[in-house]
């Protein structure tokens, strides 16, 4: 409790308060534009707290940790583009709603989620940190495949109207996921010879290409309308009622979030597909999903900041990083003399809960910047399509190649565009193909990895107890939209929909 | 959409099996139940099931999305004003090039305000230097003339 004290006194200081907003701010333009990650802002800005204090200098980096995760729902809502790979899931109902001129409930919704999902998360790394470090650390390449095969069976959920179309294009990102050196043997797979994919196909360009480009590309349609492609925005705003509605989702998703955020290995954009499932799952209008469904934005954004709390269980309590950004943290903690791990508590311990404290008021601080803010992120709807979509392009083509300094995740980009925007046209829906990127290597080298360990013996994947779990709802979710789907063809009985040519 | 659907899952079908045949090339690891070409095998043959479903359920008109029904050309017309720029960046750098691009697409949509014709591509120009090379320290390219 005294520690706790003494973080308020270190933290309520004004230039303390002032780098922290200051933090925020640049991690919410860093977050919002598509092709820059928190762990690229975080990297960046880290040679500024050399002359800070290790207060200010943390909580500067945390800040815009904290701001770039919530802040990727901005353009995801807006343009259809998760600023970071975090926010991908929250396109899927988020965009439909500023479609639909509620723009402006879906931010609020976003923005309180994220707020709250990371605040409590940091509720909970504060009582439980210990405990759930140990348990984090159970996780081994068996948890960790079973883990990536249950984000993978998320697709069947996001397939949308075609499973089939779903499926291919799920595992044919699976495929563009092989492209590169082999995780175990270092074999180079579909490079045909070629240096530069040696290293594989880098999900992010993918992302924005299919996701930006393809919008952009769409919009050609519209630039040279009477219209201009502006969307009209409703003056709805979130009700007490809708904000009751979200509560459960919530308190879910902070849990999923920060679970999955104090794995090593995995963050906020696995979270953010898991967490929005669930949603679907548990919710009473599952078939609102991806139409505009409040719960959809509500869920992935408060797992994908509750991530930010649950990834520094680990940094904290063992100075294992929990994800990329905590990676860097461990060296801006190191700069600042601090070591990360169990004798932190004892030898800082008023730092320790004055970082604590700082992450608190870090995501009160989203919230209220978040909301004041949303007027003037809505005002990006008011653009016509002729400036946005030449805008957008520019910036698909900067974002992809600030990644890696590579001219070549630009031109990854812009052939994602091309097939984005005629999968978009044929019914094949993208997501599945990003969350395949993603989970994909991750599934693969760790269910090879676990077959090192257990000498080529399968039955480790079902003695292990989190593993046997894990794998059980990836069926369960996996089969679930197909049954349900099978059980709407056959009461549809034999005059299904025909096809527009 | 019936035409796109069949044409789609040949394809992918001649994907699977070129795939497949690539993946069967990788060599095994010796004493291991699993090598390089394993997972894209099994990739492979899930493609191929897949794009047999689809080529059926097109046959029997049970495929159920609709297409979309916008006119494709101010699409490929924007792919290939951007390929141009892509092309052009390597040559002439980053920011000789944009502001042409910006400009042609504001001539494409028929707009009237100059200001925008100037504003834009300054404004966008502007920001970009300003976040991406003095903020985050990202150098964009100058190009083979310029360098």
């Amino acid at each position: 409790m005294e520690n706790i004290l003494t973080g308020f006194t270190n933290v309520l200081q004004p230039e303390v308060l002032l780098i922290l907003i200051l933090g925020i701010f640049a991690g919410v333009i860093i977050g919002a534009l598509p092709g820059l990650t928190a762990t690229m802002g975080v990297a960046l800005l880290l040679p500024i707290t050399f002359g800070l204090t290790p207060i200010t200098g943390i909580l500067l980096l945390i800040g815009i940790y904290f701001g770039a995760i919530y802040a990727g729902s901005v353009s995801a809502i807006l343009i259809n583009t998760p600023g970071t790979p975090a926010a991908a899931a929250t396109t899927f109902d988020g965009y439909p709603l500023a479609q639909q001129g509620h723009a402006r409930k879906a931010l609020q919704v976003s923005t309180i989620s994220s707020g709250i999902g990371g605040f409590l998360s940091v509720i909970i790394l504060i009582f439980l940190a210990p405990k759930l470090a140990n348990f984090a650390l159970k996780f081994s390449a068996p948890e960790t495949f079973a883990l990536a095969v249950f984000g993978l069976s998320i697709i069947s959920s996001i397939a949308g109207k075609s499973m089939v179309k779903g499926l291919i294009a799920g595992t044919i990102g699976l495929l563009i996921g092989t492209i590169g050196l082999d995780p175990i043997s270092g074999f180079p797979r579909f490079t045909f010879g070629e240096m530069k994919l040696l290293n594989g196909i880098y999900f992010i360009p993918v992302m924005i290409g299919l996701f930006a480009a393809t919008e952009a590309f769409k919009n050609m349609n519209l630039s040279n309308t009477v219209s201009k492609g502006v969307v009209k925005l409703k003056k709805s705003t979130l009700s007490l009622m809708e904000a009751k509605g979200l509560i459960g989702t919530v308190l879910r998703s902070t849990g999923i979030g920060t679970f999955i955020g104090m794995i090593p290995g995995s963050g906020g954009d696995i979270a953010c597909f898991v967490s929005y499932n669930e949603a679907k799952r548990f919710s009473k209008n599952p078939e609102k999903f991806g139409k505009g469904a409040l719960e959809g934005v509500s869920a992935p954004e408060t797992a994908n900041n509750a991530t930010t709390g649950g990834a520094m269980v680990p940094l904290l309590t063992l100075g294992i990083p929990g994800d990329a950004v905590t990676a860097v943290l461990i060296g801006a903690l190191m700069i600042q003399g601090l070591q990360p791990g169990p004798l932190l508590f004892q030898n800082h311990g008023d730092i320790v809960y004055s970082l604590f404290v700082g992450m608190l008021l870090a995501n009160l601080l989203i919230i209220v910047i978040g909301l004041l803010s949303i007027r003037l992120f809505t005002k990006v709807l008011a653009i016509p399509k002729y400036v946005i979509t030449p805008v957008i392009l520019v910036l698909c083509v900067v974002g992809s190649y600030a990644l890696q300094n590579s001219f070549f995740d630009v031109w990854v980009m812009f052939v994602a565009g091309i097939i984005g925007y005629f999968m978009q046209r044929w019914g094949f829906p993208a997501s599945p193909v990003i969350l395949a990127l993603i989970l994909g290597p991750v599934a693969e080298s760790n269910f090879r990895r676990s077959l090192v360990m257990s000498q080529g013996d399968f039955s480790i994947f079902l003695s292990r107890p989190i593993t046997v779990v894990l794998l059980s709802l990836a069926v369960l979710t996996l089969f679930t939209p197909l049954f349900r789907y099978l059980l709407e063809k056959r009461k549809k009985g034999n005059n299904p929909e025909i096809p527009v040519e | 959409m019936k035409k796109i659907n069949l044409i789609c899952s040949i394809f992918l079908f001649l994907l699977a099996i070129a795939a497949f045949s690539m993946a069967s090339t990788f060599p095994s690891l010796q004493g291991s139940h699993t090598g390089p070409g394993s997972f894209p095998k099994i990739l492979s043959v899930i493609i191929g099931i897949l794009s047999i479903i689809l080529f059926v359920q097109s046959i029997l008109n049970k495929e159920i999305t609709k297409g979309s029904t916008e006119k494709i050309k101010p699409a490929v017309i924007a792919m290939t004003i951007i390929f141009i720029y892509l092309l052009s960046i390597k040559w002439f750098g980053f920011f000789y090039v944009t502001p042409f691009v910006i400009i042609v697409f504001l001539i494409y949509a028929k707009v009237k305000h100059w200001m925008l014709y100037v504003g834009l591509p300054v404004g966008v120009i502007v920001f970009v230097y300003f976040i991406f090379e003095k903020m985050l320290q990202v150098p964009l390219p100058n190009g083979s003339i310029f360098a």
